[in-house]
């Protein structure tokens, strides 16, 4: 059952009417980051494109996990079809981990798209042989997994879930890691950046960052071990207790879905 | 006596018709109230005027923190002390007209989400629920339709924008007079054309495409996609123009000169946030800089673009997506 | 047992058994049909009190998912499906293989006559194709027990005649089929056994004719539209059933009655006799309404 569910989400979400999108934003992010590579010279360099994936590629990443994390559960109580799903003889949990791992496998196949796509405009097909191409492929993995599991549990405890994925994707994903002291560690795109391999001053800091210690400064002192684990335990934890209240809570079809 | 066939029964009402003279209100006041009474709404705006909330609390402490090194400077007889209390006299560094375009600016994020909130099921709800034939069936006509939705929205997003800098601008009249703030005050009025424009871009933007789903949820997400998407853009120009084309650095005297790609300060605007803040910019007449009190840095600020030229750009996006929403308003279905 | 959503009592105090054969269950808008179904579905839970369903709890519980169909009152569907493919999904989210699930659903959709058109995509059905798809995925998994929420909707005569036919069938091979609809008329071609709500709480349950009767000891009001209104009364006040009558001014003519079902024979047989000319023989005590304001004001 897990499988038939895991793989007919996969499915829905991979389906190319869901996917046009993101491989048209995809499509402009790599033309505009291989125009903006030629224009500053940094075409080629790892540090053009670490830039790009820090200022473009991350983001569209979270953007993305949004999107299809809220699908899970969340769009089909707004599309009142979640009366069909739990009123079927399947274990809720079970229903819940198939999707959402189907919603994050999705997540992590744009991202690694992405990923690839940068990595070609920028290196040619010496991305296929570059390690921190690569290495950004499993950091994007792991990054689909949190993202992916918080947003999840966002949609579960909140209505217009997406709004506040947003909120965080953009808005506290932007300010928390360039904010004083040790705030870093509580942003998933720290722990993404201090994994990856990009040189330093990949992620160029903003106004904000004259206040404390800037993103790159952060990240770099982020051992890898602690950000796995971090990621991973995001991801656990988020899909655990997703399953949890969703086995608990009540869904009926939503009159006040918008 | 009528045929029952021909039976004009459904517009029976043979009362005297005498609707609302605007009746394009009656569908915009049950938006805009609608609105008013979703906490999130009241959520979102109070988190969109962080900026103020920060810079003003940075203002009070730096300032108890002068009165105190005044006080002792003064007790203890030191000498040069003044030099040191003139250096954290940091409110009189202040721009006060940066401050509403930074408190606009960092508010961005939250706009859009009032905007999702507000806007992104305005017309894909009434699609779904079919109730486009119910409005239309009433003595209203498309035009009060589109202007009421349009209204519905952009009122309660201007309201959300306007409302924390009015809070900054009365609580800065009262308190920062002497410190130069009445010197701008005109910079209140100035911001509020430009939150005017920018509900009126989200405003547009939102209705057309919410016009073109029957889910608001899916509308809300096209559009996020679309605003961040184009949102990434301006990040990577603004990412551009802080690290400089290499080589474009040079010392002119003594001051130093960036030379830039002239395309670089259009690029920065090319997104809705870009072209909002380029408005704010420009009906400010400032460049920004000086955010949360730090020195201006003149080689870190993008200039602010032509006003008449983001003007009308803005005018023809909306004047493009009120166009979908025009087109997409169809009552019903004629079977021949 | 009784639900509640914040301050407002959605159903109150229903304490009920039911068994095999169709069971309706009616009341207005309002009076807690849904709620009830959502509770025997397991989408939420009671408040106070127990719902057992063989023996189980049924909130989120896939032991009685097994045993259950459900057949909702809402319009959505994965749109973007053809009929057929959702009918194969919700074969295979009840736990059949691929040609099980494949095999199952053309069987339904040939059972609710949508075997023609089940290759089209959902977003193009009509009210009444969409009925018979929410009713064939209800089915397919041979469900001993069968709630339909409101489902002769959007049916158009033919439709409710099949729907009927189809829902008698299943009924007569011993499943515990519960309608809801708040139309009685509906209903009472299907079956004589009701659960009657009112805002929340239970009015009455069991045996139609049992519950008719007790109104029949209340006059009914019966108006008949003819063209020879005074004679007509005069052969009316020849049959013990009648206790008043009035003639209107539209020239119809209003009588109470005792014993209703006796006076409707003894009304055909006066026209057969008399040659009467009748347009209309109506009873606006025949609906749901009146039986509600008869249990009310009791």
């Amino acid at each position: 059952m897990f499988s038939y569910v895991y793989l007919s989400t996969l499915r829905e979400f991979l389906s190319l009417r869901r996917l046009a999108i993101w491989l048209i934003a995809i499509l402009g992010v790599a033309a505009l980051g291989f125009a903006w590579l030629r224009l500053s010279g940094k075409l080629g360099t790892e540090l053009g494109y670490g830039t790009l994936m820090g200022i473009m590629g991350f983001r569209l990443m979270a953007l993305v996990a949004a999107v299809f994390s809220t699908a899970v559960i969340a769009g089909e109580v707004e599309q009142k079809t979640i009366v069909y799903l739990v009123t079927r003889p399947i274990l809720r949990p079970i229903l819940l981990s198939a999707r959402s791992l189907a919603a994050i496998s999705t997540i992590a196949v744009i991202g690694v798209v992405m990923v690839l796509a940068l990595g070609l405009m920028n290196f040619g097909v010496q991305a296929f042989k570059t390690p921190m191409v690569w290495r950004d492929v499993l950091v994007v993995i792991l990054g689909a997994m949190a993202y992916g599991g918080l947003f999840l549990f966002i949609s579960m405890l909140l209505n217009r879930a997406f709004l506040f994925c947003l909120l965080f994707a953009f808005g506290w994903e932007t300010f928390v890691p360039q904010m004083p002291g040790d705030l870093y560690y509580a942003s998933i795109l720290s722990h993404m950046q201090a994994l990856t391999l990009h040189p330093e001053g990949s992620y160029p800091s903003t106004a904000l960052s004259n206040l404390g210690s800037s993103a790159s400064e952060g990240v770099a002192v982020i051992p890898a071990w602690a950000s796995v684990t971090t990621l991973l335990a995001i991801f656990v934890v988020a899909v655990g207790l997703s399953a949890v209240w969703f086995q608990q809570s009540e869904y009926v079809p939503r009159e006040d879905a918008e | 006596m009528a045929s029952p066939i021909a039976d004009l029964s459904y517009r029976s009402y043979d009362g005297p018709l005498n609707p609302p003279s605007a009746r394009w209100w009656v569908i915009a006041k049950v938006h805009t109230l609608k609105a008013f009474r979703n906490r999130f709404y009241w959520l979102f705006v109070g988190l969109s005027g962080w900026y103020y909330l920060v810079i003003l609390t940075v203002i009070f402490i730096m300032q108890m923190v002068s009165s105190n090194a005044t006080d002792l400077a003064s007790g203890a007889g030191v000498t040069g002390s003044s030099e040191i209390v003139r250096q954290i006299q940091f409110i009189d560094r202040f721009l006060w007209k940066n401050q509403f375009l930074h408190g606009f600016s960092f508010g961005q994020l939250t706009y859009l989400i009032i905007a999702l909130l507000v806007g992104a099921g305005a017309v894909a709800n009434d699609n779904r629920a079919n109730a486009l034939l119910v409005y239309l069936s009433k003595p209203c006509t498309k035009l009060d339709y589109v202007v009421g939705k349009f209204f519905g929205v952009w009122i309660p997003l201007v309201t959300a924008m306007a409302v924390p800098s009015l809070v900054f601008f009365l609580y800065g009249m009262m308190s920062y007079r002497q410190h130069g703030f009445a010197l701008y005050a005109g910079a209140f009025p100035a911001v509020l054309g430009a939150m005017a424009m920018a509900a009126a871009l989200h405003t547009s933007i939102l209705l057309g495409i919410s016009s073109l789903m029957k889910q608001g949820r899916i509308a809300g997400i096209l559009y996020g996609a679309l605003y961040m998407i184009t949102n990434i853009f301006t990040v990577m120009i603004l990412v551009f123009w802080l690290q400089a084309v290499p080589g474009s650095r040079r010392e002119l005297g003594s001051s130093v000169v960036v030379d830039r790609n002239p395309f670089l300060q259009p690029a920065f605007y090319s997104s809705i946030d870009g072209l909002n803040i380029g408005m704010a910019k420009s009906l400010l007449n400032v460049d920004g800089g000086n955010a949360f009190g730090m020195p201006p840095d003149p080689l870190t600020v993008v200039p602010a673009p032509n006003g008449f030229a983001v003007f009308w750009i803005m005018s023809a996006i909306c004047a493009f997506w009120l166009y979908i929403f025009w087109r997409r308003v169809r009552a019903v279905e004629v079977v021949n | 047992m009784s639900r509640w959503f914040g301050l407002v009592i959605g159903l109150n105090d229903v304490s009920a058994h039911i068994g095999p054969g169709i069971t309706a269950l009616l009341g207005q808008n309002g009076a807690g049909k849904t709620t009830m179904i959502r509770m025997i579905t397991g989408q939420i839970r009671p408040t106070t009190g127990r719902i057992k369903i063989f023996d189980e709890e049924p909130f989120a519980n896939p032991n009685v998912f097994r045993r259950l169909g459900y057949c909702p009152e809402i319009d959505q569907f994965y749109e973007w499906m053809t009929g057929r493919v959702f009918v194969e999904h919700m074969a295979r989210l009840s736990g059949f293989g691929k040609e099980e699930a494949q095999d199952r659903a053309q069987r339904m959709l040939q059972v609710v006559g949508m075997e023609a058109r089940c290759d089209k995509k959902i977003a193009g059905y009509s009210k009444g194709m969409r009925q018979r798809i929410k009713l064939a995925q209800a089915m397919l998994h041979d469900p001993s027990i069968i709630l339909l929420d409101e489902p002769l909707n959007g049916l158009d005569p033919v439709g409710r005649h099949e729907f009927m036919q189809v829902v008698a069938g299943l009924a007569e091979r011993g499943k515990c089929i519960i309608i809801s609809s708040h139309i009685l008329s509906e209903v009472e071609q299907l079956t004589q056994s009701i659960f009657l709500l009112h805002r929340g709480r239970l009015l009455a349950t069991g045996d139609l004719t049992t519950i008719r009767s007790l109104i029949d000891k209340h006059p009914h009001r019966i108006r008949i539209e003819t063209p020879e209104p005074q004679r007509v009364a005069s052969l009316m006040l020849t049959l013990d059933n009648v206790l008043s009558l009035d003639l209107d001014r539209d020239g119809a003519v209003d009588l109470e009655v005792k014993n209703a079902e006796s006076f409707y024979p003894a009304v055909a047989d006066l026209v057969l006799q008399h040659d009467l000319k009748i347009y209309g023989l109506a009873s606006p005590d025949n609906n749901l309404e009146s039986v509600f304001q008869y249990l009310v004001g009791a």
